[in-house]
């Protein structure tokens, strides 16, 4: 039988893990300095190319402060107001139509964040369900997931594994493709089309490396005689 | 000593500390409140440590309200660490009062308080007896040598010589299962969720809610061990038997 | 043009990683703040090694409760058990019992090889046989009986046994055999609650509705530390005192823990319950504080025969009777009344008396008036899991000895097991010639103890004992055979304990350690027994069993084995369900004709009725069993499910009138029947009861030593004022003393007991059982452990049960536990 490369999936667990916060980091708010800095990395230069994205052309050239007043009022209108815009959060998509980003659903997205131990920073004031508190949601579960693998323990990736699939299943997928397609048809600086095309084609990713990574290591009998 | 835990007797809880805040708490026992957590450069081992938060004080509370004296959790520390009969690093102490017919009895679960002052530290000659930063007061086995001076300085009672091993023994927190982000076994047992267990320094912890918001005892605070065990509701224990 | 393939995003993570290797405010101030934590607690590390403990999902067995475990194995041994927290019954918890499970498998004086006896029964020496020499012998027995035409002759009594480890005995191998000679244990427990039940509501279990309700009333319950559904109802209760602030109120002649937690004890006379209950229910008629709507609808009386009836219970009547002061009774009453809705608790403290059957008829007379009958938040129809599972048809016979000796009650729906022994004493319905006893104990669950023994020692009387059994009991140590069983901790079975949220829950048992020695689960014994036998049944083993009975339910066997339990994700909890009115299509069907008298519907062909005919001229009420074709109840113009009936055939009406009750003799409406000895006790004897306490079952938990560490003593609890009279001090010797004997037993002087009592717990005084039950080592064999060393109690108590004669309630036939009259003084 094949032993079980579990440095490899700590390894790899922990890179998913940051391309989640990133994702996460880059729709939670106005791109900051810090970020467009660390987006002008030549590694991820080479990464963006490799995708096929402009988004290292986008970033050349001009003075970071630059980019970030423009990406600002380009963040603002898609996602902010006033006037039409794109609702980034959940309850907007599922069962609560209306638009109304504080809703009962959106509150008992809330409990369930709360069930897993987790709070919202005091000063958050955005909804609940925010498209970049889910994306964060899923890097903590990836990032448990890889630590979980540096301590060899199977049993507890495997349950990672499996929230992040559920998580998926039960969230993410089901209103954030709509978001997207939004995103990509909306945007008028590239960067965001770009991003956009970039996070629906990671997300599709993730979802099936992740059930390949649950079929392959849940179907092993638990516990034995 | 052993033999005595489980007899009905005179509980050793003393004076009410009402309406103490976390901070004051954090004074007395001397641990410096955490400052905010600077955003430099971070470093590889900050990623490598990202689970464990800097400055953690682990504490536990009881509500006593709660608590129908089933034993749950006595059991699963045996059962966790296999506790020779005899010897217990959990239990719980059964008091009634009152007279006919309005009798009132009493549950006080009892463990290692896990001081910040530790007597029994003080007192290990080989150094086996440790305090941890996030304040698990824990004794490392191979360097214990069976003095049991600690056993005798520990105020609370809450140390045995294991009947085997011949080496002190005691609760530790359930170190093995919180350093890896489980509850302690009591806490995970107990039906009616009266143990809360937790990061004193997290303001968004239960543990520290709950010691910011109620009434709280700490078992012989005149003996300024500083316990980590905090008790809820311990006044009904106290005076005659009055019930809610 | 863009290639978004894993690959490339591989790249982009690496270099996400690369840049981000600390704090996630790289990207921004992170929005969640905490740990994230898997909701399950299951998980546990050994404290030695820090090595993850493997998780195998299964099923409690300490008690009835039966709620779902999980087990942590370590190198194949059993190192801890814990709450499953996927179930939705215990939610992730389970009591101090359940934990020392452990115990029960590595208990020291298991048995671990078939035993014959040798010499004279009783006197202890065994001989280790083989299981092919142990099959053989008991196999030749049984084949004589049914080749003689007689194998009802061959007699099979339990205790606990549930799920599919029933299905597999009383579905399957009795039917294929031809025997229907079945002993059960419920008339020791609460046989006059069921009974009280069918001849009220229809079948029983009732589960109170603790999330939901705003005030309890408990009669005689120790929810907190026993109960049915110990563990869900106790956090229930918890959350709702703790968390809602719902008042509880505990009527108990002694403080139990559940009284000391409650908002208030009211101490009350044993076997009185009843008059309380009568009288609130008069205050609530008196009022107008009643559910006109629900009486007039779905009971069987109307609100002048109630108020009629009731008006003679007053509240002071009643003080006069209980010691409970009228006015409490009256403002708790109201108090109860304005809850809207509560739900009332009642167990054997109220029930396992004379009058038990009246007692929680009165009790859920008071609910039904109120209207809080299977509403939310008050007291519900038990709902559990319904599989379907492999079945053996056979013809069977039976000697009349369930229900002990001719008279003994009127309707003894749960049999009369405690009498058993009488029945076969007397002889006039036959006696068995094999007697096989399956996780039960004749000896020392009965009262009547001396001759329980007596009866078992006489070869005359029972000429061949086989006893199935993991330990070596008291009543173990009087077979001829043992046929060593496993834990519970090492079989296969389904389960299916009803459910505290009103939704099935599906669970199985599995072995999750090896069994020793050569220890077999019983229910594989019977598949060899069968095959034996020459008997043909759909299964060949327990585990064969379960995996059928899966597939016919539809439930995934390989889920169950990963996660222990199931339920419908679409299942939502049901109330009123008496209300749901049928279609034409239910109540207009083959075999489906109308009783004018009472209203209900039937299929005839259902009962015993020959032709349809015959039962239509006898009709529904007198037609022997006609409630198994109860179809709906017309209530008005429409038909509804009503309160479908269970082993006798009740209208589908609540029937607070009972015609059943008022044939035999009884008062057809709940009526107060006191104890007749307690009418003529003489100046200083007391009223002897029994209980429990958290750590302890019945009588098959006290070989777990992490148990009995805890109580290993069961002194008398009597009342100061009391002992003062009788000269006697804390820690004295005392004899106690009924009509069946004596026994001498030393005194707890405490506040916390009825003045008129003496309680003593019934599960400790074990002479057998094993070295930390008794002190004796099994004679079947013992296999010293560091922790027999480390055993520093000498205590084992008094058992109570042998001077608490096996009297029979005259309604069930439930053992009157607590009427016992005692002579109390100093040894």
């Amino acid at each position: 039988m094949k032993k079980i490369d579990t440095g490899g999936l700590a390894r790899s667990a922990s890179q998913r893990s940051g391309m989640w916060d990133l994702l996460s980091g880059i729709y939670r708010s106005e791109p900051t300095l810090m970020l467009i800095e660390r987006l002008r990395a030549p590694a991820f230069s080479k990464a963006f190319k490799e995708l096929g994205f402009e988004i290292a052309e986008y970033l050349k050239g001009r003075s970071s402060t630059e980019i970030a007043d423009e990406l600002a009022v380009e963040y603002t209108r898609l996602f902010v107001g006033p006037g039409k815009h794109i609702y980034p959060y959940e309850s907007a998509y599922t069962n609560d139509k209306s638009g109304i980003a504080f809703s009962a659903a959106s509150s008992q997205f809330k409990d369930l964040i709360k069930s897993y131990g987790l709070g919202y920073r005091t000063d958050f004031c955005g909804a609940f369900d925010h498209i970049g508190v889910e994306l964060e949601f899923m890097g903590k579960a990836v990032s448990e997931e890889a630590a979980a693998w540096s301590q060899a323990e199977h049993t507890t990736a495997l349950k990672y594994l499996k929230l992040q699939k559920e998580f998926l299943k039960k969230h993410l997928l089901k209103w954030v493709p709509k978001f997207l397609e939004a995103v990509i048809n909306r945007a008028r600086r590239s960067f965001y089309r770009d991003i956009g095309m970039m996070t629906k084609g990671y997300i599709s990713s993730e979802a099936d490396e992740i059930r390949g990574l649950v079929n392959r290591f849940g179907s092993k009998q638990r516990g034995g005689k | 000593m052993g033999k005595t835990k489980v007899k009905e007797g005179m509980p050793d809880v003393a004076q009410e500390r009402k309406g103490l805040s976390r901070r004051d708490l954090l004074k007395m026992s001397g641990v410096a409140v955490a400052g905010a957590v600077a955003a430099t450069l971070p470093t590889k081992d900050a990623f490598a440590n990202a689970k464990h938060l800097t400055g953690r004080r682990l504490a536990m509370a009881i509500d006593l309200d709660k608590c129908t004296g089933c034993h749950a959790c006595s059991v699963s520390c045996k059962s966790e660490f296999d506790v020779p009969l005899g010897v217990w690093r959990s239990w719980v102490k059964v008091e009634e009062k009152g007279t006919y017919p309005n009798t009132g009895r009493f549950f006080l679960p009892r463990l290692c308080n896990h001081c910040d002052d530790p007597p029994c530290k003080k007192v290990c000659p080989t150094g086996a007896t440790g305090r941890r930063d996030d304040g698990i007061v824990k004794v490392d086995e191979k360097k214990c040598v069976g003095c049991k001076l600690c056993i005798v300085a520990c105020p609370y009672d809450a140390r045995f010589s294991h009947p085997t091993k011949k080496v002190a023994n005691k609760c530790d927190f359930c170190r093995h299962r919180v350093d890896k982000g489980v509850v302690p076994s009591c806490v995970n047992a107990c039906p009616a969720n009266a143990r809360i267990f937790g990061d004193l320094n997290d303001p968004d912890s239960d543990v520290s809610k709950l010691v910011s918001r109620k009434a709280i005892q700490t078992l012989r605070p005149e003996l300024g061990t500083e316990p980590h065990v905090f008790y809820i509701s311990a006044e009904k224990l106290l005076e005659g038997g009055e019930r809610r | 043009m863009t290639k978004l393939t894993r690959r490339n995003f591989i790249k982009l993570s690496a270099a996400s990683a690369a840049v981000v290797t600390g704090a996630k405010d790289i990207f921004g101030k992170p929005v969640l703040s905490g740990v994230l934590k898997l909701k399950e607690a299951g998980k546990d590390y050994s404290p030695v090694t820090g090595k993850e403990r493997k998780i195998i999902p299964s099923a409690c067995w300490q008690c009835v409760a039966r709620d779902a475990i999980i087990c942590y194995v370590e190198d194949g041994k059993l190192v801890k058990i814990e709450g499953n927290p996927e179930a939705i019954r215990n939610k992730g918890k389970i009591c101090a019992k359940g934990q020392a499970g452990i115990n029960q498998v590595y208990d020291p004086d298991r048995i671990l090889y078939p035993m014959k006896r040798v010499g004279k029964r009783g006197e202890g020496n065994w001989k280790r046989i083989s299981w092919d020499e142990a099959l053989d012998e008991l196999t030749a027995r049984m084949k004589k009986l049914r080749d003689d035409g007689h194998p009802e002759k061959f007699m099979f009594h339990y205790g606990r046994m549930k799920g599919s480890d029933d299905k597999i005995i009383k579905s399957n191998f009795l039917p294929a055999f031809g025997t229907k000679t079945i002993g059960n244990h419920t008339s020791i427990c609460e046989g006059a609650k069921w009974t009280a039940q069918e001849l009220t509501w229809g079948k029983h279990y009732d589960v109170n509705d603790m999330p939901n309700t705003n005030m309890i009333l408990n009669f005689g319950s120790n929810i907190l530390e026993a109960h049915t559904s110990h563990i869900q109802i106790a956090q229930r209760t918890i959350e709702a005192i703790n968390g809602r602030g719902v008042k509880l109120v505990t009527f108990d002649v002694r403080l139990s823990n559940t009284a000391a937690k409650s908002t208030e004890w009211i101490p009350i006379k044993p076997g009185t319950d009843g008059a309380v209950a009568l009288a609130m229910a008069n205050v609530v008629m008196e009022e107008g504080l009643y559910d006109e709507d629900f009486i007039n609808t779905w009971t069987n009386v109307t609100v002048v025969q109630l108020k009629d009836h009731l008006i003679r219970y007053t509240p002071e009547w009643a003080e006069g009777i209980s010691g409970v002061p009228a006015s409490k009774i009256r403002s708790l009453a109201i108090e109860y009344a304005n809850a809207k809705p509560g739900t009332i608790v009642s167990y054997r403290g109220a029930v396992a008396h004379y009058n038990g059957v009246d007692t929680e008829r009165a009790i859920k007379t008071l609910d039904a008036i109120l209207g809080y009958i299977d509403v939310k938040g008050g007291t519900c129809h038990a709902v559990g899991a319904k599989w379907k599972y492999p079945k053996t048809k056979g013809k069977q016979k039976k000697l009349k000895i369930d229900n002990g000796l001719k008279g003994d009650a009127a309707y003894p729906t749960h049999h009369i097991n405690h009498r058993v022994f009488k029945a076969i004493k007397d002889g006039k319905n036959g006696r068995p010639d094999i007697y096989m006893f399956y996780c039960y104990e004749p000896v020392y669950a009965n009262g009547e103890v001396q001759e329980n023994i007596d009866i078992m020692k006489d070869e005359k009387l029972l000429p061949y004992i086989v006893s199935i059994n993991p330990f070596y009991t008291e009543s173990s140590a009087l077979a001829d055979l043992i046929l060593p069983d496993v834990t519970y901790l090492e079989r296969w079975s389904w389960d299916d304990m009803v459910s505290y949220e009103h939704i099935p829950e599906f669970y199985i048992r599995q072995p999750v350690v090896k069994p020793p020695g050569e220890v077999r689960q019983f229910q594989d014994v019977v598949c060899d027994l069968a095959k034996r036998l020459g008997l043909k049944m759909d299964f060949d083993s327990a585990e064969d069993f379960v995996r059928k009975s899966c597939k016919k339910t539809k439930i995934d066997f390989k889920h169950m084995q990963e996660h222990g339990v199931w339920h419908d994700p679409k299942a939502k909890p049901k109330y009123g369900s008496y209300a749901k009115v049928l279609s034409q299509k239910d109540y207009i069907a083959d075999g489906v004709i109308f009783d004018e008298k009472t209203g209900v519907y039937w299929n005839w062909t259902k009962s015993k009725a020959k032709a349809k005919e015959e039962a239509a001229a006898t009709g529904y009420t007198d037609t022997k069993n006609a409630y198994k074709g109860y179809v709906g109840q017309r209530i008005g113009d429409k038909v509804c499910a009503g309160f479908k009936p269970d082993k006798i055939n009740k209208s589908g009406k609540f029937e607070i009138y009972s015609g059943f009750l008022k044939k035999k003799g009884f008062n057809p409406l709940p009526s107060y029947v006191p104890v007749p000895e307690h009418q003529k006790m003489k100046e200083g004897e007391m009223i002897l009861t029994t209980y429990k306490v958290g750590v302890q079952i019945h009588s098959r938990s006290q070989n777990c030593k992490w148990l009995t560490e805890i109580y290993h003593d069961n002194p008398a609890l009597i009342n100061p004022v009391t002992a003062k009279k009788k000269g006697i001090k804390d820690g004295d010797k005392i004899k106690v003393k009924s009509i069946v004997g004596e026994i001498i037993t030393n005194a707890r002087v405490t506040e916390g007991v009825h003045p008129e009592v003496i309680a003593i717990s019934h599960h400790l005084g074990h002479w057998e059982y094993g070295e930390f039950a008794s002190g004796k080592k099994a004679s079947s064999g013992h296999r010293c452990e560091p922790d027999c060393h480390n055993k520093w109690w000498t205590e084992k108590g008094v058992h109570p049960n042998w001077i608490i004669p096996n009297a029979p309630d005259p309604v069930a036939g439930q053992l009157r536990f607590m009427d016992t009259v005692v002579s109390v003084d100093k040894a």
